[in-house]
């Protein structure tokens, strides 16, 4: 049975003086105080506190942990446990029962032997949390404990629009007990109330200086003065409970009544007892409510991969200068920096790591509800006494969840050393969205510190939204700038690649602005330097092929006035590309090739590429994740090329089958077919990187359809 | 170098050590790409078709760690009803059974992934490991869900076989541990020893209901297993055998595993101790024969990894190689007496202050960590050669045999430190 009521109504010592007289009657009872004050069971322990569930899980290990640390033999051998909270205005008391409620289920409570298991929970707040002892593998029944104050009552109906909302039409409510504060005609009201809501008031508990007495020697009423009225009223209750565990069809439907009720109640008016119109949940927690909601994962394309906690850090480790703490698990720190290392092990021969550059606050299940800002806060400092001088923070899943106000802490160190830089990136993990938007966000915070004062200088150029991840050797970090030092062009910054805060500071001494690709986030990110720096970004991005690699050299020459060496070192590479391919065609001529695209916006570089080589594109089948820069109709329509949309792995084989590609080249990392097939992805700057991918499609042709590691025999 | 993995992954690993085990990920994607990459990285399961066979949804063309990809809504409103959708996709697999881990942010949630299953009828295909392990030590997570998958798994008391054991404490996120286990099944058959199951390195739920069989349960490293040990000995009464040398890393801790092992079993390591010198022999006549006799002498180095294995291994480094302890860092999860024989160890050698000493605030020869931290060390220049003795490098897809324990581990060792005298 759960006894709810608002705060300081009297709920605990109602409840541990039914308690006692339930053990009494020979029953095994657990009481379990649902209440950050944490004071339900005293009265049962001579008057000692037990430690929390709470205080408990905060320090000790979830396999260190033992049911007998934290249930306590009380008076009449009743279990006591009692949940506890966090500071007030720090996590979630709410989401404290819960993890109360699943820590002793862990821990085997249900293995006990008990007969009745009483709950004393705080009902000002029905959400999730608290509503856990509603639910129907807890409290069978539920008293609402109610003095004849207006706000008591009040916040009774809630309780009765909270059971409404759990258990729908299974009658779930024991009754109302009425604990008076000795206000004059205070039945009145509460009869009322009862009268129209329809539940029985099972006992008046009158005021009594013999609560004190008893108070304060540590013992329940019942145990002192056994014969006195009030401990009667609890043997009321008590008789009650036992009765309903004979036969449940004593417990009665809720009721509840909606505000204009209520209000008619508190005027003194009688309510007929018909039940209000849709009541939903009121006072709902973020973090601890719980409600059945209809969603699946039936399709690719309403999934997200990935986290923009992930994207956020990616982009913020860019700068050297700074370290990134992410505000959440462990885990999410270390994937991070794994991954960046895995990509940074590939390339080789860097000196200065980015994924040195990640911190964690290491944010454990406690959190949930005694809050992570302390962790945050500790963390900062450490790193500054370390010496580090520049941070940004990226909240995570975890510290979004629990609604961590990151911002303030930081702001408030921020304001002690007013020389450091602090940026705060709330990306909460895949709340906001997946990587490309955490990335962007990366941007829109580091963008801050552009000095908007500078003027451009000749001859230097930005680089914007630069990614190169998972590629071997470390040829990509120098073929962007490779393009602009063979004209003799300093990059100014390349943002978001690798970078300063100084760099960042100084992005408008830039000439020209180029994005690394033109895919969503670089575009987007394209949109925030344009609007937040004040910076013209070029429309093109860097060249990837021949043909973005003339315009490329038409548009760089004429804006710097050195067209002719533009045009040479043009013609150059032209010259290389025109001999390679010439070679290369020989056995890629008049070859078919299909294409499964599921992610690559861009490809326009593969289609000259492959044109160039004298090959035919018969079909390009579009995943449904995909996002083009261009609807396909109009990109591969106009160009006589087949495509598809929402193309899946069965399409792809099928369309082998019935259409026959000599080649076929996919970007999902599909290695089982059985043709001649390859995988690709947007190469680095330049024709460099186009070539060499030419020079593998030609080596396709020669080497087996399927390679010995993949035959079964 | 990179951030130790927490309990969130290790849970999702030992899941995955099991043969016929899958780790199911009740949280965002974002979560999940990382973990099925690692996972088949560590143990691979993989197999023809598996592309157009997990095409479906929860796996989306990868067959490891498929997951529930819960989004904001479901934080707010709870993701019941994902959980359902999902089970009879997870479970229509007959020689599979699931096990849910939820991601950090689920933890927060609470959904009641057990009753779920249970209400699904398919409480003999999957389980869920109820506690949020974030931020948790990997290696006691790792032994905790072990553990949980045994209780779940519950295999019926047998009647002991005589000279047979149970092999606890390899992690599969441990360097090559298939050739590890290899290597010390040989060693216990040189004993005159069977091994009946290794929970936690590759056997499946079958070879568990076998493993109460055991006489006794034998501990590699004892952070993977200290749980899983007493649960075996309180249910079914096998005792375990654990060595405080530390697992058996480098010549001399295998032959004090052994010689703990027999004893206790009532047999004769002769056979083991035969090995360890003909191996020794080997050792000897290549480094005399090398044209600059044994340049590793007094080198320094950094070893980093889980108690266990470094206080063996700089023991060994020391005494064998004369070698000096630079800066050593246990990882989190570890017992306290191995944390204490590591200080006094150090102690011995005059190198208290290498411990928790910071490992990049110098240059040192030699850097013994996991995958990541050893490459990126050496490929930044901190060390002269980084050796993976611990969560391994994702980097490289490796063939031939790496382990660190056993007598093929001193060899992989000793390669690795003499590739770059």
């Amino acid at each position: 049975m759960a006894m709810y009521g608002k705060g300081g109504i009297g709920k605990s010592t109602v409840s541990a003086n039914i308690s006692y007289l339930l053990a009494g009657l020979g029953e095994k009872v657990l009481q379990i105080g649902c209440d950050p004050k944490h004071d339900s069971t005293r009265l049962l322990l001579d008057g000692k506190e037990q430690t929390t569930v709470l205080d408990y899980i905060r320090r000790t290990a979830p396999y260190d942990r033992r049911l007998e640390d934290i249930v306590l033999n009380g008076v009449r051998g009743i279990r006591c446990v009692e949940a506890g909270g966090p500071e007030p205005g720090i996590g979630c008391a709410g989401r404290g029962i819960l993890s109360t409620f699943d820590t002793l289920k862990n821990l085997g409570i249900d293995e006990m032997d008990l007969s009745v298991k009483l709950y004393d929970v705080l009902g000002d707040v029905v959400c999730g949390g608290f509503a856990v002892p509603l639910r129907n593998e807890y409290a069978d029944g539920v008293y609402l404990v109610t003095s004849g104050e207006f706000m008591s009552v009040y916040a009774a109906n809630n309780i009765l629009k909270g059971i409404r909302n759990f258990d729908k039409g299974i009658p779930r409510v024991a009754g109302i007990i009425l604990n008076c504060r000795g206000m004059e005609n205070e039945s009145d009201i509460v009869e009322r109330f009862a009268e129209a809501v329809g539940l029985p008031i099972v006992a008046r508990v009158p005021r009594s200086g013999l609560f004190a007495l008893a108070e304060s020697a540590g013992r329940t009423l019942a145990e002192l003065y056994p014969d006195s009225d009030e401990a009667k009223e609890f043997g009321k209750v008590a008789a009650h409970i036992l009765g309903i565990k004979e036969d449940r069809k004593r417990l009665l439907e809720s009721r509840p009544l909606d505000d204009a009720q209520m209000g008619r109640i508190a005027k003194g008016e009688r309510v007929a007892g018909e039940p209000a119109g849709d009541l939903s949940e009121q006072g709902a927690c973020r973090i601890c409510m719980r409600r059945p909601s209809e969603k699946k994962v039936s399709a690719e394309n309403r999934i997200v991969p990935s986290c923009a906690t992930a994207g956020a850090v990616y982009g913020c480790i860019s700068v050297s200068d700074a370290v990134t703490i992410v505000h959440g698990p462990r885990s999410c720190a270390h994937i991070m920096s794994a991954l960046k290392s895995i990509a940074e092990i590939k390339r080789g021969d860097r000196t200065d790591l980015q994924s040195a550059r990640i911190r964690s606050t290491e944010m454990d299940d406690t959190v949930s509800v005694f809050g992570g800002a302390g962790s945050l806060e500790q963390r900062i400092r450490d790193l500054i006494l370390e010496g580090h001088k520049n941070f940004f923070v990226v909240t995570s899943c975890v510290s979004g969840i629990i609604g961590d106000n990151t911002i303030d802490v930081v702001n408030a160190i921020s304001n002690e050393h007013p020389e450091m830089y602090f940026r705060v990136i709330e990306a909460d993990g895949n709340i906001t969205g997946d990587m490309g938007n955490g990335y962007v966000a990366s941007a829109d915070a580091m963008l801050d510190a552009v000095d908007r004062s500078l003027c451009p200088e000749n001859m230097t150029v930005n680089i914007i939204a630069e990614r190169y991840l998972f590629r071997r050797g470390g040829d990509s970090d120098l073929r962007a700038p490779g393009l602009f030092s063979e004209l003799g062009i300093r990059v100014n910054c390349r943002f978001m690649y690798d970078t300063t805060l100084d760099s960042i500071k100084g992005l408008r001494l830039g000439k020209m602005t180029f994005m690394a690709s033109n895919d969503t986030e670089a575009k987007r990110i394209a949109d925030l330097v344009k609007t937040r720096a004040d910076i013209r970004i070029e429309e093109e991005p860097l060249p990837v092929g021949l043909g973005a690699y003339r315009r490329f050299h038409e548009r760089v020459g004429r804006a710097f006035g050195i067209e002719g060496i533009a045009k040479d070192v043009y013609l150059r590479g032209e010259r290389r590309y025109l001999s390679e391919t010439e070679r290369l065609r020989k056995k890629l001529e008049g070859k078919r090739v299909l294409i499964e695209n599921r992610y690559t916006a861009d490809m326009d570089w593969l289609l000259e590429l492959l044109s160039d080589l004298g090959t035919t594109v018969i079909k390009i089948g579009m995943g449904p994740r995909h996002m083009w820069k261009q609807h396909p109709e109009l990109r591969y329509g106009e160009m006589g090329i087949p495509f598809a949309q929402d193309y899946s792995v069965g399409t792809l084989i099928s369309d082998i089958s019935e259409l026959e590609p000599d080649i076929v080249l996919t970007d999902s990392g599909l290695t089982s077919l059985d043709v001649r097939s390859i995988g690709y992805i947007r190469p680095d700057p330049g024709i460099e990187g186009v070539l060499e991918y030419g020079r593998r499609l030609a080596n396709l042709m020669s080497v087996p359809v399927v390679e010995g590691w993949r035959r079964r025999s | 170098m990179t951030i130790h993995p927490d309990g969130f992954t290790g849970a999702l690993m030992a899941v995955e050590s099991f043969r016929d085990g899958r780790a199911v990920l009740h949280g965002p994607g974002g979560c999940r790409g990382y973990h099925c990459f690692v996972a088949p990285k560590c143990y691979s399961k993989a197999g023809h078709g598996d592309y157009e066979k997990y095409s479906v949804p929860y796996f989306f063309g990868h067959p490891r760690v498929p997951c529930t990809y819960m989004d904001e809504e479901d934080y707010i409103h709870g993701s019941g009803s994902k959980i359902e959708e999902s089970l009879p996709v997870l479970c229509s697999e007959n020689d599979v059974f699931n096990v849910f881990i939820r991601s950090p942010g689920a933890a927060l949630i609470g959904d009641n992934i057990s009753d779920a299953i249970e209400r699904a009828g398919c409480s003999g295909k999957a389980m869920a490991v109820e506690e949020s392990l974030i931020s948790q030590p990997f290696s006691s997570s790792y032994d905790h869900t072990v553990r949980k998958v045994i209780q779940w798994l519950d295999p019926e008391k047998k009647d002991t076989i005589p000279g047979t054991v149970n092999i606890l404490g390899l992690p599969i996120t441990s360097n090559d541990w298939e050739s590890a286990l290899e290597d010390l099944r040989h060693l216990l058959d040189l004993m005159g020893l069977k091994v009946i199951s290794s929970p936690g390195a590759g056997c499946s739920s079958l070879d568990v209901k076998e493993s109460v069989a055991a006489e006794f349960n034998v501990i590699v490293s004892s952070e993977y297993c200290a749980r899983t040990a007493v649960y075996y000995e309180e249910r079914y009464g096998i005792p375990a055998i654990s060595c405080d040398c530390g697992a058996p890393v480098g010549f001399d801790a295998v032959r004090e595993w052994a010689e703990t092992i027999a004893s206790r079993v009532g047999k004769s390591a002769v056979l083991v101790e035969e090995l360890i010198r003909d191996r020794k022999e080997m050792v000897f006549r290549h480094i005399k024969g090398s044209l600059y006799t044994n340049k590793v002498k007094c080198n320094d180095f950094v070893a980093m990894g889980d108690g266990s294995v470094i206080l063996p291994l700089i023991g060994w480094l020391y005494d064998y190689l004369g070698m000096v302890p630079a800066s050593v860092t246990p990882s989190p999860g570890g017992d306290d007496s191995t944390a204490s024989r590591i200080r006094s160890l150090l102690k011995s050698m005059g190198s208290e202050d290498a411990l928790h000493s910071d490992p990049q605030s110098g240059r040192t020869d030699f850097v013994f960590a996991d995958g990541h931290t050893a490459e990126s060390l050496e490929m930044t220049g901190h060390c002269r050669k980084g050796v993976d003795i611990g969560f391994p490098s994702l980097a490289r897809t490796r063939f031939l045999p790496r382990p660190i324990y056993g007598i093929s581990g001193a060899m992989y060792l000793l390669d690795e430190i003499f590739s770059r005298e």
